[in-house]
């Protein structure tokens, strides 16, 4: 992160190789759309190549990626920059792609698996923004509650209340969507 | 419902809880159905959303944050480095040593014209003297010579 603060591009690039996975679901998670979600992760990156000045040694490099880029989805998202949709792009060359989960091989999981990323996706809307990002980090990124308080400038005891609130929430959704999807299915059958 | 031990039990399936309060909980759990269902329900969840499908951004984007990384001023440490490379030293060693070659010359030529000017001004000002004993274009050791002309030729004669 040194060389990169001191401009060197080929330090930037690797850094770039390691995480932009990890910030493009970040962003994912908060627009839902697959063109401005690598917006975002274009701004995210760029910012922190113009900010690597700032990274102090003491926290972890993660950290202080996920800091830039929960402050910069939030703030766009407030200014109305990008508005939340819930479209699943077809996969094209060149264009970003859905991956499948390995479950959803059949037509009736794929659309199963589309369904519970819809119900999932609204539900995240629904939260509060730190919840979103308390949520976002700890389910998709695997982030210690620890990391998670240090990206929020919270208190471990903040983020264990927000990140309990926001599963707890996600959890009844897809509760409800399950009984509504899978109870009259059953009915049928 | 809405126990009060409810707030700790994601917590605790992450295994964020010290090992004493993971232990109150899971003996909590025995005991208390409203939280037995919500953990089963929590945990149900968090391998449901494991699952989900991962957004995988495409490789166009690498080509244009590089880009546009590429394209922004670079900052003094790197500016400085680059002004200090063997490959950018050389041209300006080169330049610098030129431009102090061709002061030297154009010094010595400034001193000798400096030199002949004199000259010219002492024939222009011993004209006269000169005219006198048809020495135009003699040189200022000549005209020393001149000036004491008398005087040798008292010291010369037998």
């Amino acid at each position: 992160m040194l060389r990169v603060a001191a401009g060197d591009t080929a330090a930037f690039a690797s850094l770039y190789d390691r995480y932009h996975r990890s910030v493009a679901r970040f962003a994912h998670r908060f627009v839902q759309d697959a063109g401005k979600a690598e917006e975002l992760t274009q701004d995210i990156f760029v910012k922190v190549f113009r900010h690597a000045g700032r990274y102090r040694a003491t926290a972890r490099f993660k950290t202080f990626l996920f800091r830039v880029a929960a402050n910069h989805c939030l703030n766009e998202v407030r200014r109305g920059e990008y508005r939340v949709t819930h479209v699943v792009e077809e996969g094209e060359e060149g264009r970003p792609v859905e991956m499948p989960a390995p479950e959803a091989q059949s037509p009736e999981r794929a659309v199963e698996g589309r369904e519970l990323e819809a119900t999932v996706a609204a539900a995240l809307q629904r939260l509060s923004e730190r919840e979103r990002v308390a949520f976002t980090l700890c389910r998709f990124e695997g982030m210690a509650y620890r990391e998670i308080a240090e990206v929020l400038s919270a208190s471990e005891a903040a983020v264990k209340s927000l990140i309990h609130r926001a599963t707890l929430s996600v959890a009844r959704a897809v509760e409800a969507w399950q009984a509504g999807a899978r109870g009259p299915a059953r009915s049928e059958a | 419902m809405s126990c009060t031990m409810e707030d700790e039990l994601t917590a605790y399936l992450d295994g964020e809880l010290s090992a004493v309060d993971a232990a109150r909980v899971r003996s909590h759990l025995t005991s208390c159905s409203d939280c037995r269902s919500t953990e089963a329900l929590l945990r149900r969840t968090m391998t449901q959303l494991v699952a989900l499908p991962a957004f995988e951004p495409s490789s166009a984007l690498r080509r244009r944050v590089l880009a546009e990384v590429e394209a922004l001023p670079r900052p003094w440490p790197e500016r400085m480095r680059a002004w200090l490379r063997p490959s950018a030293l050389a041209p300006a060693g080169l330049v610098f040593v030129t431009a102090a070659l061709v002061a030297v010359v154009i010094g010595q030529r400034s001193l000798s014209a400096r030199a002949e000017r004199r000259t010219e001004l002492a024939v222009a000002e011993n004209y006269e003297l000169l005219s006198d004993y048809e020495v135009v274009g003699l040189d200022p050791d000549d005209l020393e010579v001149v000036e004491h002309l008398d005087q040798l030729e008292k010291e010369g004669r037998p």
